[in-house]
């Protein structure tokens, strides 16, 4: 099917399909770049978003920019294809005078529509490109050496602009096969230079930066195993007929995607299998084989021959987290078909027919996760959980489970080292999250100064979970208010979150605060603990606010958690 | 590239509901027709069929019937 058609109509569906808000975006470009939006809003609903472009302002983008409502996401591209304002024009032929004034002029105008921005949601601005200037006026130096002053200055503005996400248009020139992606007739027609194969890249790469600052990050990337982690079928081909290793050309390649996969895990990704297989031959095969995945960084497995959007689901809730943190890799049409339609908050990736295509496709899943992820090795903190979810659902009585846990919480209060870890965890947390602010680590420094600002780090008998808890509590006229309290879905289901909450009350109560207020703003991800405040005793004043009474309040501590605070 | 498709794809493009469309009516007044709105139809039959229209060829389109046309000669 045409390509355009295809995307317009899955759009429509998808659109309908996900929850939540859509949120506006306005393009401010020197090209006509109009023929983005189906290819951007495709982009934004991959990572379950939706978005609406507003407008497209062609000509006077500084003036446009004005009163751009703060909820917007904005998309700012000077192209190189028509620096001058006029596509023919070939500026390396110009005088240098000409040059120079003409990029400073740009500088100028990306700055002022960036203040006019600065209070928005998040901005995107393209860099130049000096290969597309190439690829229609040939090569000249001195356009090139202002080429790239330019965009070194574009970086330095994400220092003064926090709000400000600067993309590399030469990668994705690159990533769209060069000169081919431009369409020369469209250019000098209607300066509208981008075939849809730039357009495809550009808005995944926006899309991509965006779902992380929307807290859609992907954290799980589960793999399907035949075909798509070695050649070749294991219950039909057998140990032997496998390929995954240097001695054939179709092992060199899944050899090289075990290796990324495995680089992966070793970097924060959480590395899962769901295959249709017998489990001990797969895991036979990865206990005596040399495979560049490593056991060790599989965080865990279903490996059985049941469908795989069930499994998906359940590995999910073993390792608490929300099935959109997954994306799943698999070889076959059936497979990929059914997690679409039956776990469709999955971002599913299909194996390229053609296996040559595979290592760089491998690479780009590589490079996503690269972006968002703390460059730590979670595999074994999963495989925790995952082996505690399964002992605990095999558990007659999770009290008398709970209480032989051994779990220990250290609490920290306004300690600097721990401002950087709380931001990331405001900026990552959806689930256990009562407020779902995202704070930077200037707001949480500026916190810790006029208010207090609490996390702690958790161990049990499986192991230790790192800062994976944090709450903001500011004063307000008649006592304090839970302005933020999150925990990481890490830790969930052994009641951390009630000991945690009573440290602070009774904290509070030891400074005489009288009376805790606390938020709790309702989104799809925090629904499930709606009911959390209410629970731990709080009055519900309206659906957003509660509040409890801390001299008559009857607040214990868990006896069977082991509570410092630091 | 079959005549369907390219009805289909121009129903998309424009936001029509199926059968509102006259193949032999001018293109720039089918409802909700725009500059951009030609573009993406052109380009979206030429990514599909990996050809180029010539500029000749552009300069001939009146009616989704010469695009129907030309494309069925390049399928020859």
């Amino acid at each position: 099917m045409n390509e355009l058609l295809s995307i317009i109509r899955d759009n429509k569906k998808r659109f309908a399909d996900i929850k939540g808000e859509t949120i506006s975006v306005r393009v401010f470009s020197n090209i006509t770049l109009n023929m983005l939006e189906p290819f951007l809003i495709d982009s934004y609903l991959k990572k379950n978003l939706k978005i609406q472009i507003k407008d497209f302002s062609y000509s006077s983008i500084i003036q446009d920019s004005i009163n751009t409502d703060s909820s917007c996401i904005c998309f700012i591209h000077f192209d190189s294809l028509n620096l001058s304002g006029e596509p023919l024009e070939n500026i390396g032929n110009k005088e240098i005078n000409y040059m120079k004034n003409l990029f400073d002029k740009i500088t100028q105008e990306v700055e002022l529509t960036l203040k006019n921005l600065e209070s928005t949601k998040e901005i995107y601005l393209s860099t130049l490109s000096y290969h597309s200037y190439q690829y229609i006026n040939g090569q000249d130096d001195s356009v090139r050496n202002y080429i790239e002053k330019t965009n070194e200055y574009f970086y330095a503005l994400q220092e003064k602009y926090l709000n400000l996400k600067v993309i590399n248009i030469d990668n994705i020139l690159f990533e769209s096969s060069g000169s081919s992606c431009i369409n020369k007739r469209e250019l000098f027609n209607s300066v509208a230079p981008y075939k849809f194969s730039f357009l495809t890249n550009l808005s995944d790469e926006i899309a991509k930066f965006s779902s992380l600052k929307n807290g859609k990050i992907k954290k799980v990337l589960a793999l399907d195993c035949d075909n798509t982690l070695w050649a070749g079928t294991i219950a039909e081909d057998g140990q032997e007929g496998i390929k995954q290793d240097s001695s054939s050309k179709e092992g060199k390649i899944f050899k090289r995607i075990q290796e990324d996969a495995n680089f992966l895990a070793k970097n924060g990704a959480i590395i899962c299998l769901a295959s249709k297989n017998f489990e001990e031959d797969v895991l036979s095969f990865f206990n005596t084989k040399k495979t560049s995945l490593e056991i060790e960084n599989i965080s865990a497995h279903k490996i059985n021959w049941r469908d795989k959007a069930s499994n998906l689901k359940e590995i999910a809730n073993e390792l608490n987290l929300g099935i959109d943190s997954f994306i799943f890799v698999d070889d076959t049409d059936h497979e990929i078909n059914l997690v679409r339609t039956e776990a469709p908050e999955v971002e599913t990736l299909q194996v390229p027919n053609d296996i040559n295509n595979y290592p760089d496709f491998f690479a780009k899943i590589r490079n996503n996760f690269v972006a968002q992820q703390s460059k730590t090795n979670k595999a074994k903190q999963y495989k925790q959980i995952f082996e505690r979810n399964k002992e605990m659902s095999s558990s007659d009585n999770v009290e008398v489970f709970l209480e032989k846990l051994n779990i220990k919480l250290n609490i920290y209060k306004n300690k600097k080292e721990t401002i950087s870890r709380i931001s990331e965890l405001t900026q990552k947390t959806n689930q256990f999250n009562m407020t779902t602010k995202r704070y930077t680590e200037k707001e949480i420094l500026e916190l810790t100064g006029n208010s207090l600002v609490f996390c702690f780090d958790a161990s049990d008998r499986f192991g230790e979970s790192g800062i994976t808890g944090a709450a903001v509590i500011k004063q307000c006229d008649d006592g304090a208010i839970i302005d933020t309290f999150l925990l990481s879905c890490r830790i969930l289901g052994r009641n951390i979150e009630i000991e945690f909450l009573t440290q602070i009350l009774l904290t509070l109560k030891r400074n005489n605060v009288k009376t805790v207020s606390a938020n709790y703003f309702e989104t799809p991800k925090n629904k499930k603990f709606g009911k959390f405040y209410e629970d731990f005793g709080f009055r519900k004043k309206n659906d957003e606010l509660f509040e409890l009474d801390l001299n008559s309040a009857n607040i214990k501590p868990i006896n069977y958690i082991e509570t410092k605070h630091e | 590239m079959s005549e369907n498709e390219i009805l289909e794809i121009t129903q998309e493009i424009l936001g029509l509901t199926a059968g509102k469309i006259d193949l032999n009516i001018p293109i720039k007044d089918l409802p909700n027709w725009d500059s951009i709105k030609n573009l993406m139809l052109l380009n979206s039959i030429e990514e599909s069929k990996n050809f180029q229209f010539t500029d000749n060829q552009l300069e001939s389109i009146v009616s989704l019937r010469d695009i129907i046309n030309i494309v069925g000669k390049e399928n020859e």
